[in-house]
């Protein structure tokens, strides 16, 4: 690969991922925090590589590497991702990665204190998906009795629900490789809307019918019973964070 | 630059030189044709029924976001490596470390906490310590410390088990000792020809030139191989599904070996691997430490930057051997501290 060819590549990556953060297609990829840390990285690199470019000496640019042979093809490979991203709008993790990822709920440790419900909008208290389920697992579930909460996930087929729909929403903690999926199952409603549709659901908390044992907890599943579905665009931030 | 005809004899080289001998394939206007594929994705892309189906697009979710998760802090890495390469001159490499291995290893371990971020960072910055001529068993601890034991991770496990401050010392010193020990041992056992193709990229032309031809030609090469485990482990979560997991449980040996496993295979950033290894509560709290120890020092995306930027025959003694110290560890720390 000679100079030249190298610096353009990587003006490309660098640009591309300013791209996007500026679109906020980043959100689908990665939690939130990562925004100035992704625009500060494409821009400094994009930077160098173009002051390379402009101010290379005559035929620097289509000279070689020093060092052929030794892992100077690898840097061909960073077309895939930019392939990728290019040929696929980016799209967060859906209902087919809920069906095959470990654990229904990010676990919250015995250590962790609950902050006071958050104040009611709308008729209900907006709460988020893992942090509901957090709550009525691991928190004081008392509190959640007769309050009407809103949730917003998607929907995930699931045959063992037969009087309803499982509601998912993904946990990420650094990136999608890591995610989680928490997930809420939704009693009542007519038919369920297809998979992967965004729904904001009204509903109650439906207490466990026995108690859950504890090696169990990580399979255990939060149940609500609905009052009201309404289908919703995917929201600028398809994943949520943990408490 | 000079030109390449005064190039020095190279025992590693894999293609021997072929003047005037180009393939036929090498004729093409290459950067043109890239090109024209790249604008061919952005349109026809979207509309190909292949690229849609719900398999494709959670691979290529997970592949994508590993390399976008890692850029911010391949980024720092190669700013620092380019740095290393243009600014720092040998002599206070030198003076920075203890002359004797003994103890260079242990402050190299140390100085890891000196780089927040995660393991993409620190394999750059390893490769230019050694293209500099630090004493590879000490760069290479710093390379496994550094992405374990700095702050950022170090809170972020804080905040994945909240008021079990003993998790997080356990991991510190369980990650601090697989460093320590895998520097002494590759220091007693380790030859210079496994770390011999780290090597400087220029040498002559002005400080900012070798800065930014260090940093593009580093950023190029561990990206490059940062694709390729990425890809690895996207494929085996889509393949492999992570649910396996929860029908196995318990703890002793079986969960050590699944976690250590899992390590590798997930290929976490290690600023997130506390909040996953918290949500495994099925598994032993040891175990869960050996996912928190072996993932920053062993996983598929660092050992096909390892591969890359210090040549196979390396990567193929490192990671065996930082795997085998990094399940050791921990699990003796687990089962003292935990």
């Amino acid at each position: 690969m000679t100079l030249g060819t190298q610096n353009m590549l990587v003006l490309f990556i660098g640009l591309l991922v300013v791209r996007l953060v500026l679109t906020k297609g980043y959100l689908s990829y990665v939690r939130p925090g990562l925004f100035l840390p992704l625009l500060i990285g494409g821009a400094l690199i994009a930077l160098i590589s173009a002051i390379t470019l402009w101010t290379a000496p005559e035929g620097a640019l289509r000279r070689k590497e020093r060092h052929p042979g030794h892992g100077s093809g690898a840097g061909w490979l960073l077309l895939l991702p930019l392939f990728a991203l290019m040929a696929i709008d980016p799209a967060p993790l859906g209902a087919y990665a809920a069906g095959f990822r470990s654990a229904s709920i990010p676990i919250v440790d015995a250590g962790t204190t609950f902050p006071p419900l958050p104040p009611e909008e709308r008729g209900a208290v907006p709460l988020q998906v893992n942090h509901f389920a957090a709550r009525a697992l691991f928190g004081e579930p008392e509190e959640l009795e007769d309050v009407t909460v809103r949730l917003t996930g998607f929907v995930t087929p699931d045959e063992s629900v037969s009087d309803g729909f499982v509601l998912t929403r993904f946990v990420v903690g650094c990136c999608a490789a890591d995610a989680i999926p928490a997930q809420v199952i939704v009693h009542g409603g007519g038919p369920p809307a297809p998979a992967d549709t965004w729904l904001e659901v009204e509903g109650t908390w439906r207490p466990p019918e026995e108690p859950i044992p504890a090696e169990k907890i990580h399979l255990a599943r939060v149940h609500l019973d609905l009052l009201g579905a309404e289908v919703v665009p995917q929201p600028e931030e398809p994943y949520e964070s943990a408490f | 630059m000079t030109e390449t005809a005064t190039r020095a004899p190279e025992p590693f080289r894999e293609t021997p030189p072929q003047p005037g001998r180009r393939p036929a394939w090498r004729k093409l206007p290459l950067l043109e044709l890239i090109l024209l594929g790249l604008v061919l994705a952005a349109t026809l892309g979207p509309d190909l029924p292949l690229l849609n189906r719900p398999a494709v697009q959670t691979f290529t979710t997970i592949f994508v976001s590993i390399t976008v998760a890692a850029l911010p802090f391949l980024v720092l890495g190669v700013s620092i490596s380019g740095a290393i390469a243009a600014f720092v001159p040998p002599r206070v490499l030198e003076r920075a470390l203890p002359r004797r291995p003994a103890l260079a290893v242990p402050t190299a371990g140390i100085a890891g906490v000196l780089l927040p971020g995660c393991e993409c960072g620190s394999v750059p910055i390893a490769g230019r310590l050694v293209a500099r001529g630090t004493l590879p068993a000490a760069a290479l601890t710093f390379l496994l410390s550094a992405p374990a034991i700095n702050p950022v991770v170090l809170i972020s496990t804080a905040i994945a088990f909240p008021g079990r401050p003993e998790v997080v010392l356990a991991r510190f010193l369980a990650s601090l000792a697989t460093a320590v020990v895998v520097g002494l041992v590759w220091q007693r056992f380790g030859r210079t020809a496994w770390t011999a193709s780290a090597r400087p990229v220029i040498e002559d032309g002005t400080k900012w030139q070798i800065f930014r031809a260090t940093m593009v030609h580093d950023f190029m090469q561990a990206g490059g191989f940062l694709v390729v485990g990425a890809a690895a482990a996207a494929t085996l979560q889509v393949v492999v599904p992570r649910n396996v997991v929860d029908t196995l449980a318990g703890s002793g040996g079986t969960a050590i070996a699944t976690m250590a496993l899992l390590a590798v295979i997930l290929s976490i950033c290690s600023e997130a691997d506390a909040f996953v290894a918290a949500s495994l509560t099925q598994f032993s709290m040891t175990s869960r430490l050996v996912l928190m120890v072996v993932g920053p020092a062993v996983d598929l995306k660092l050992v096909a930057m390892q591969a890359g930027t210090f040549g196979t025959p390396f990567a193929l003694r490192f990671a065996p051997l930082a795997f085998a110290v990094a399940v050791i560890s921990a699990t003796v720390v687990g089962m003292v501290l935990l």
